[in-house]
């Protein structure tokens, strides 16, 4: 089997030798050191034996020399499958330029992989990293990883540790987020807290200064709820002599009942598209970043037209994408016409964007009852919504002019 | 000749190796499917029944059915196939 396999690496020739003598050329070829194998006598002046590819060449003279002609009637081996390739030169090229393709673009950066980041997108990370000169395309040798993991983490501060990894022609790009910084209350600053809306107040929690209002008390927008001034009080009994007043950071929360009026309109007549047909497609291809457009310089005879993009990405079995892509560009032109909306739909879809906005301005807040009023005025839908709130009011607003202490 | 047959006698005084000594032919037979040869000098013929080899002073004739000739070098050859009979002569 071993001496099998080293004969199909080496190649063998099966020749035909014919002549008057043939054994005489096997003992010349044995006295020559020509290995031969699988000797079969076919009459007595002809035989066929199997020789090495070098030992047929030597084969040939020795075979004259005893009078006997030796003819190649069978080759096999890899040197011979080889040696059919060799004229084929569009083959040999081809086989060339993808060898040198192999070496040269494993040398460039193909694609760039983002891993270990929850709130920044990738895209982001990417753009970063595409201004620092990482980007799919780029020679990696020529990459100065420290540095660009120095500048991507100062223009990303949301970043607290980056690793740049070349492997071949993939970027392993590894990210640690930062820890977001806790809100902190400056304490230094001084002032009071104050309704941020008009109401009726329905519950009070003073943390820090003294309140204005009680529970109860309807307020307007603007009106200190806790005032940063304290006065501080005498002893009961120390003669009415008050200890003075006394500045401080105001805080609290403040529950009152409100009332808030939001409207939103909408037309009832609008201008809507209407395809006309006509559509035209441009192709571009995208390598290593880099756009190659195939319409040339020729305009948009459109004059109002939808632009629709399709990309296919190519990408290997494992789902990597792979930095070729072939993209559509659709251009389907339009022409605007005046229709009438639907008044039960435009009216929900009031109520509904209402509805949305209200919850926004509450926030920790609730809408107690609700109540819509629909008008149409001038071909526009009006809807108003009057709703009945429990939120917090109170908002801390420092004093003007008061260096903080 | 003259000389090899000194080196024949000096082998067999000596005890020595015929084969290294006076380069004599050496046959192996490996029970009936097997011969090995060392020291001969060449072919005289071939045949799957017959295979004539040429030993310096001796010719040793092989006999049997679909003889074949394996490898074959300067020195050594090696014949397979159903050997019947070595006839030395």
């Amino acid at each position: 089997m071993l001496r099998r396999t080293v004969n199909f690496f080496r190649g063998s020739v099966r020749l035909e030798v014919s002549g008057a003598f043939p054994e005489r050329f096997l003992n010349l070829c044995a006295q020559n050191g020509v290995v031969f194998w699988a000797v079969e006598w076919q009459d007595e002046h002809c035989l066929r034996l199997t020789v090495t590819r070098s030992g047929a060449r030597r084969a040939a003279p020795l075979a004259e020399k005893v009078m006997c002609t030796a003819v190649p009637a069978r080759t096999s081996g890899v040197p011979f499958f080889l040696g059919r390739f060799r004229r084929r030169y569009a083959l040999l090229a081809g086989l060339a330029l993808s060898l040198l393709a192999v070496c040269v673009f494993s040398r460039f950066v193909l694609t760039v992989d983002v891993q270990g980041n929850q709130n920044v997108s990738t895209a982001e990370i990417l753009t970063a990293l595409r201004r620092q000169g990482l980007r799919p395309g780029v020679y990696g040798p020529g990459l100065d990883e420290q540095q660009i993991i120095n500048e991507t983490l100062l223009q990303l501060p949301e970043l607290s540790w980056m690793s740049v990894n070349l492997y071949g022609t993939r970027a392993e790009v590894l990210v640690r987020e930062a820890v977001p910084k806790p809100e902190l209350v400056d304490e230094t600053v001084l002032g009071d807290v104050v309704a941020e809306s008009g109401g009726i107040i329905t519950h009070m929690e003073v943390l820090e200064g003294e309140a204005a209002r009680a529970e109860g008390d309807t307020v307007v927008a603007g009106e200190v709820l806790i005032s940063g001034n304290v006065k501080l009080e005498g002893p009961k009994y120390g003669g009415g002599v008050d200890l003075g007043w006394q500045q401080v950071r105001a805080a609290g929360r403040i529950w009152a009942r409100t009332w808030r009026t939001l409207t939103a309109e909408i037309p009832l007549q609008v201008q809507v598209k209407e395809l006309t047909g006509e559509e035209q497609s441009r192709w571009s291809l995208i390598f290593l970043g880099q756009r190659l457009n195939f319409w040339g310089k020729s305009g948009i005879s459109y004059e109002q037209y939808d632009k629709i993009n399709t990309t296919w990405t190519a990408r290997l079995p494992s789902g990597r994408e792979m930095p070729l892509a072939l993209s559509r560009e659709t251009l389907r032109e339009y022409t605007t016409a005046a229709a009438q909306v639907d008044r039960a739909a435009a009216e929900q879809l009031l109520r509904d964007r209402l509805a949305e906005a209200l919850a926004l301005q509450l926030g920790d807040g609730e809408a107690v009852r609700t109540d819509y009023t629909v008008r149409e005025r001038n071909g526009v839908l009006e809807v108003t919504l009057l709703a009945e709130c429990r939120e917090e009011i109170g908002r801390f607003v420092p004093w003007e002019g008061v260096q903080p202490q | 000749m003259e000389r090899k047959g000194f080196l024949e006698k000096t082998a067999e005084v000596f005890d020595l190796p015929g084969d290294v000594v006076a380069g004599l032919p050496r046959i192996e037979l490996t029970g009936s499917r097997e011969l090995r040869m060392e020291n001969h000098k060449g072919i005289l013929a071939y045949g799957s029944q017959e295979i004539h080899i040429s030993g310096g002073k001796l010719i040793i004739k092989v006999r049997g059915e679909g003889l074949e000739l394996k490898s074959m070098n300067a020195s050594q050859l090696l014949i397979t196939g159903s050997i019947t009979g070595v006839d030395l002569t």
